[in-house]
């Protein structure tokens, strides 16, 4: 496949330079690249973020959940400066027909206060304000620059980047590629060669206003509280789920799907949104909301087996770029991941440059510290999840399932008896025609994945 | 020779919900205008050719200083950002003006972009030079300035514009691209703030509600009766009636709804 | 109250008579072959006319500053030559300046913010000069003919621009300008070359002409010839269908008085939409694929 070719495709073989311009390009100024970029310049070594956007942030799909944890170990007391929508203190999980939805509600006052867990950030903002530390650590952030093609030298290391500007070459001793997924980067320094292919999905967004005092009364929120719902059942079939989060004075609204399932059924995925918007669960929440904005980006969710090599000579992969992020379902994780995984980049480069080694074994330390953190740890213990949450039964078979078991819990019958628990589960079973040891199996795959 | 580029900095947006009159305002894009950009090269082009420093300034927040390094990054010689709130476009021209002066000395061009409201008609009225706005071109030929405006009812004017001059251009040139040297040098020069006292008119300015259109005043039909005449004003008996906002389905039941409109007013069927 | 109209050549610029009827029917003329253009207009009751061998900004402000010092409430057209002396004339007059005004009183002007989408009412505490966007309240004609006063202006020493050449429209703009039916794209519709030819193919099969705002000619879709608007061409058809056009001062300014106006925009409230006979509610660009499938199938 042509996205999988060799390295080479497009680099530019150059002698090897005497002096390389500076110690580290970034490349990609989203969440991944701006944490490296602060981790090099924190180090004190000289570091550019080539960013082809007008500015971070212009270029990706905003609003969504941000986990904060990870910024523990790089902005201490992050939560007094980083740009929130609203903080989530309200985490839900609704599983839908068309005409029935069950909801999982969770709430704690705790994810309201310091140390905080998830917020609800708009994606221009938390950019912005990324770059903005990097910068003021003395990252130089160069916008509007696209990075073309990788510099090696005749041994094929890396050794800097080409960019669509006038003498656009730019050399140096690493080169972190945070260009996002499907990242060109990677693929051409050939960190993918030898990986099955990795599947990406489709996230589509709408943000619709509605004033502050409405969100705070629909979703039962007060303050700066907020609320994330994940949403399975709602994609016609299709692999995927949707979400609904509340920012500050809008809510955002989309859905996750993969392209393929969108393509056989021949549905557009704005339509599933719309369908989505319209769903009697959800409609009540979002009525009257303008639309400010649509967007649509790719998202990779092949997880961990579809991972590309993370190392080579002079040159290191991060974040999207790596397939870092956990879209399947009720999951959609990417920035905290995409954090981390620059952060630990940038490090291992400042460790190298340290030991004037920037080869792959001088950059390897990149790979033990995502090893032995979240980062792979997450990917490594749900590499299942992807196969379990977009599988056929969990689409199409178990929403209705358990929507039919709630309602034939909750429905009252008089004057017939209510029927048992199990005889109920196995009644519902039989009508969507799912069978009890497949439904053990997965139960077993969640635990383990889970437990 | 001094050439300035004098962009506007475009600020958050503001709009205006048309049902209610209320205002918001939107974060904008951190960036030069296209009028400004255009702007940007034309000066270029005349410091070029006239052997000329040119100086990039705007008035704005520290934020417009990104758009001021991507003018030095692009070859201007120099920068200002002036720290001013100007009440008016007359005071915009005089904070301007006295901010290059402190700097650079007294302009030979000034080149806006023309989404600078009446500030270039006040600097060229201040500094009594000659003017030449809202131009599709502007080039040096021997050693002149040459432009071409457009004036009203589609009509074109070719000027000779005499130096000292205020210009300003409509988007009609794409700025050049910055190498990326200049780009990393840029980014780390750091641009001159000045910050001129300027007095302003005392204008009381009403809420802004929504836009309205007046009522307008339409020639009085020829006809003998009043009644006639009132019945060719309102078009009473021939059209359908007043205006309506329709929201169709999709866009087959639209284009129904427009060819239908269409046949009914009589513009079907002929083409003549 | 005084209009003040700068004419060339004996002809006068797009929202004479309004200026005039907004000023009450007073209205100086200043400019060259001055007394031409006084007789066509239709709305003034006195007209004082100024021959001026030139219609620079700012020999024209310095000639006129003299003779306007008493007047409290000065109104120009925000029309080319208007818009250029407005600033040089407040600033000789030592006076505040609000442009593009929607309407101007004795007293206060209401000006069009944000791209006209909003009205503020400005309210100076003394003499003003004032700009008046074309096109937004016509003119009744008045029944007798004007009382014409001729003046004498001094003339001042400027170093104004030279003109060297003014170049009326070609042909195929005078097309533009004299259809009975013009079709108008606006950023709604346009976002590649191919929506601006499907104008004017759709435009052809209704015999129209097609047209653009400035965004649309700005962005190169279509030529500088075919902007409609008070610094483009200016129309009066008798239809006029509008795609993704939101009704800008300027755009609107320079449409003339259309007897049936289509509006096809996403946005309801938009002032092309409130200011049309029919305003739909929908994507432009696939109306207008939509109409030129249905046209295609009633032509074959
Ligand atoms: C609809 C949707 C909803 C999502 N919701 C969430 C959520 O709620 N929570 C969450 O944690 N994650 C979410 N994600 C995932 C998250 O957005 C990503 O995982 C995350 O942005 C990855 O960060 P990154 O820095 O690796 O890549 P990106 O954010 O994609 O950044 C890559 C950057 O590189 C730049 N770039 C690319 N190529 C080049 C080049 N050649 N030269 C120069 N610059 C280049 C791009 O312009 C971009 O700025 C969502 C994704 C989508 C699509
Ligand atoms: C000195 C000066 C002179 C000017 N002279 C002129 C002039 O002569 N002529 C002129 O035209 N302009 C002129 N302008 C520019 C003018 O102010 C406006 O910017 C311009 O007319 C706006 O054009 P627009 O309606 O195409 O774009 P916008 O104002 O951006 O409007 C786009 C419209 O499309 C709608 N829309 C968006 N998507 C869709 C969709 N999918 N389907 C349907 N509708 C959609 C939106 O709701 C909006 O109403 C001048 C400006 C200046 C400063
Ligand atoms: N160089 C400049 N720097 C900052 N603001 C400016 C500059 N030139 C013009 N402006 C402002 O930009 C406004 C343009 O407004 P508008 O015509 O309403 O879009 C003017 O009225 C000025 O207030």
């Amino acid at each position: 496949m042509a996205e999988h070719a060799g390295p080479g495709t497009r680099s530019a073989v150059v002698d090897t330079p005497p002096q390389r311009e500076v110690d580290v390009v970034v490349v990609g100024a989203g969440p991944a690249g701006s944490a490296a970029a602060l981790e090099v310049a924190r180090a004190g070594h000289s570091v550019v973020l080539l960013e082809r956007g007008p500015f971070p942030g212009s270029k990706n799909v905003y609003g969504g959940v941000v986990y904060g944890r990870v910024l523990d170990e790089l902005v201490p007391r992050w939560w007094e400066q980083m740009p929130v929508q609203r903080w989530v203190t309200r985490r839900s999980t609704m599983i839908m027909t068309p005409t029935q939805a069950l909801t999982v509600d969770f709430r704690t006052q705790a994810w309201g206060g310091p140390p905080y867990n998830g917020a609800t950030a708009h994606r221009c903002d938390l950019d912005g304000w990324l770059a903005g530390l990097a910068t003021e650590a003395g990252a130089t952030l160069v916008p509007s620059t696209v990075a073309t093609g990788l510099l090696r030298d005749a041994s094929g290391a890396v050794v800097g980047v080409r960019t669509d500007r006038p003498d656009g070459d730019l050399t140096a001793k690493v080169v972190i590629a945070c260009d996002g997924v499907n990242s060109f980067l990677a693929k051409e320094a050939g960190m993918f060669v030898g990986k099955p292919t990795g599947h990406v999905t489709l996230g589509v967004k709408e943000t619709l206003r509605l004033p502050r005092n409405v969100i705070d009364e629909r979703f039962g929120v007060t303050g700066q509280h907020g609320v994330d719902i994940e949403i399975l059942g709602c994609t016609r079939g299709i692999p995927g789920g949707g979400f609904l989060y509340t920012n500050l004075d809008s809510v955002s609204v989309g859905v996750v799907v993969d392209p393929h399932g969108l393509a056989a059924k021949k549905v557009r995925p704005e339509e599933l949104v719309a369908e989505l918007k319209r769903h009697p669960a959800i409609e009540p929440l979002v009525r009257g909301g303008e639309l400010l904005e649509y967007s649509a980006h790719l998202i990779p969710e092949g997880g961990y087996d579809t991972m590309p090599e993370l190392v080579t000579d002079g040159f290191l992969v991060a974040g999207d770029a790596a397939a870092m992020c956990l879209a399947a379902g009720i999951w959609l994780e990417g920035v905290n991941f995409a954090i981390g995984a620059g952060m630990y980049a940038g490090r291992a480069a400042a460790d190298a440059l340290a030991a004037k080694d920037t080869s792959k074994s001088g950059l390897a330390s990149y790979q033990r510290m995502v090893d032995e953190s979240f980062v792979l740890g997450d990917h490594r213990k749900l590499r299942r999840v992807p196969g379990l949450v977009l599988g056929q039964r969990m689409q199409q078979e178990y929403p209705a399932v358990l929507c039919d078991l709630a309602q034939g819990l909750f429905q009252v019958d008089n004057p017939r008896p209510k029927p048992g628990l199990l005889k109920l589960i196995r009644r519902v079973l039989k009508w969507h025609g799912v069978k009890t040891r497949d439904v053990l199996s997965d139960a077993l795959t969640g635990v383990r994945s889970f437990g | 020779m001094l050439v300035v580029a004098a962009l506007t900095w475009p600020g958050p947006r503001t709009v205006v919900d048309q049902l209610t009159g209320s205002t918001r305002t939107e974060e904008g894009r951190p960036g030069a205008s296209a009028a400004g950009l255009a702007a940007l090269e034309h000066a270029l082009r005349i410091g070029e050719s006239l052997g000329g420093k040119v100086v990039a300034v705007t008035i704005g927040p520290s934020a417009a200083e990104e758009m001021l390094r991507e003018a030095v990054a692009a070859g201007a010689g120099g920068a200002l950002r002036v720290d001013a709130d100007p009440t008016d476009d007359e005071a915009v021209a005089r904070a301007l003006l006295a901010a290059v002066a402190e700097r650079h000395g007294t302009p030979d061009v000034v080149v806006f972009g023309d989404d600078s409201g009446d500030v270039p008609g006040f600097l060229a009225a201040i500094t009594d030079t000659a003017q030449a706005l809202g131009l599709l071109e502007l080039t040096v030929e021997q050693g002149v300035l040459n432009g071409l405006r457009r004036l009203d009812k589609g009509r074109r004017e070719r000027l000779a514009i005499p130096m000292p001059a205020v210009c300003s251009v409509e988007p009609v040139l794409r700025p050049r691209r910055a190498g990326l040297p200049a780009m990393l040098a840029a980014r780390n020069t750091t641009i001159p703030v000045v910050k001129p006292v300027v007095p302003g008119w005392t204008v009381r300015a009403g809420t802004i509600r929504a836009y309205r259109p007046r009522a307008r005043i339409l020639p009085i039909p020829a006809a003998d009766q009043a009644r006639d005449r009132i019945v060719a004003l309102t078009n009473a008996v021939s059209a359908g009636g007043s205006a309506t906002v329709v929201t169709p389905p999709d866009a087959a039941a639209a284009a129904d709804l427009l060819l239908d409109y269409l046949s009914r007013h009589g513009y079907l069927g002929d083409t003549t | 109250m005084l209009g003040v109209v700068v004419v060339r050549d004996g002809e006068l610029p797009l929202g004479a008579d309004e200026v005039a009827a907004e000023a009450g029917g007073a209205v100086l003329v200043v400019g060259t072959n001055a007394k031409v253009a006084a007789d066509q207009l239709t709305a003034a009751r006195t007209v004082w006319v100024a021959e001026s061998g030139t219609v620079t900004p700012g020999a024209l402000a310095g000639a006129l500053a003299p003779v306007l010092g008493e007047v409290h409430a000065v109104v120009l057209v925000a029309a080319a030559d208007g818009r250029d002396l407005a600033p040089r004339l407040a600033y000789a007059l030592g006076r505040p300046l609000l442009s593009g005004a929607n309407a101007v009183g004795p007293r206060s002007a209401d000006v069009l913010r944000w791209g006209s989408q909003g009205l503020q009412e400005l309210t100076p505490n003394g003499p003003f000069v004032a700009t008046l966007q074309p096109g937004v309240r016509g003119a009744a004609t008045e029944p007798g003919p004007p009382r014409i006063v001729e003046i004498e202006l001094t003339s001042v020493d400027a170093p104004d621009a030279r003109s060297l050449e003014v170049s009326t429209p070609k042909a195929r703009e005078a097309d533009l300008a004299e259809a009975r039916r013009v079709l108008g794209a606006g950023a709604g519709l346009v976002s590649d070359q191919a929506q601006m030819d499907l104008l004017v193919e759709v435009g052809e099969r209704l015999g129209a002409a097609a047209g653009a705002t400035r965004v649309v000619t700005d962005a190169g879709f279509a030529g500088h010839e075919r902007q409609i608007g008070t610094t483009g061409v200016v129309i009066d058809p008798d239809l006029y269908i509008a795609f993704g056009v939101s009704g800008a001062a300027q755009h609107v300014g320079g449409l003339g008085a259309p007897k049936h106006v289509i509006s096809v925009n996403t946005d309801p409230c938009c002032p092309m939409t409130a200011m049309a006979d029919l305003g739909i509610v929908a994507d432009a660009p696939a109306v207008l694929a939509e109409l030129a499938r249905r046209l295609e199938d009633s032509d074959g």
